[in-house]
């Protein structure tokens, strides 16, 4: 299974999410669930060293590739 | 690569202290299939693409740390590129772009080469789940030997993590 709960893994290189603001892309291949992603869905994140962070999927690709917006990557703004 | 440094600092961490977690393998290696379709632009690697490792050239362990202190990372590894060499892994200077914005560190950024990717032409977004796993399984020592290449890990702040 890919999920824990109902919340879907998916990796994704998150080195430079914090200086893009939190966004982080899925490369197609990497979405495990047996039926498609949806855009404001919230997933779990991780990459090869850290994770699972919590995220919601803001944008789905032509070719498969999902946007994300990591919440802990999102700069808070006063 | 020699010009650019004799060390690489690994584009992925995974804990210095407990040797490797398979979950951080298995995650490297699903992004490194992923992304292989897009190093098709190298030279000898237009039909397969590549399976890579990302990492950042240094002189030395102090530009390590800066470099490191750039990233989200704390734990990182090092590797010579001799070593990595020895592995039979070719290493190649890559940019990094978020759409048509250069991200930091791409002039130090490169990309190791571990192998061209067995998913071909078609990719492994195509396979099947199974497919997939089955292939993750079959280059899980090659992948792994690579990475192992830039152990211990270190962690930034943590006097045990430095060279002596």
């Amino acid at each position: 299974m890919s999920t824990v709960g109902n919340v879907p893994r998916v990796v994704a290189d998150l080195t430079f999410a914090p200086v893009r603001g939190g966004r982080a892309t899925v490369p197609p291949g990497c979405w495990e669930e047996d039926r498609a992603p949806v855009v404001g869905e919230q997933v779990l994140v991780a990459d090869s060293g850290a994770g699972p962070f919590e995220a919601t999927i803001t944008g789905v690709e032509a070719d498969g590739t999902l946007v994300l917006v990591v919440h802990a990557f999102v700069p808070a703004h006063a | 690569m020699s010009h650019v440094g004799e060390l690489g600092v690994a584009g992925y961490a995974w804990p210095a202290r407990h040797g490797c977690e398979d979950s951080d393998v298995v995650n490297a290696l699903k992004l490194a299939l992923a992304n292989a379709p897009a190093y098709r632009v190298i030279p000898g690697f237009e039909r397969s693409g590549a399976l890579t490792v990302s990492c950042f050239a240094v002189a030395n362990e102090i530009e390590a740390q800066i470099v490191v202190r750039g990233t989200r990372w704390s734990r990182y590894g090092l590797a010579r590129v001799s070593d990595l060499r020895a592995l039979g892994c070719d290493l190649v200077a890559t940019d990094v772009f978020d759409g048509p914005d250069l991200l930091p560190l791409s002039d130090r950024h490169v990309d190791v080469i571990v192998c061209p990717s067995p998913a071909g032409t078609a990719g492994y977004a195509t396979l099947t789940k199974a497919e997939r796993s089955s292939l993750r399984v079959s280059l899980g020592d090659r992948f792994t030997a690579v990475l192992r290449a830039f152990g211990p890990r270190r962690t930034i702040g943590d006097e045990a993590g430095q060279v002596p």
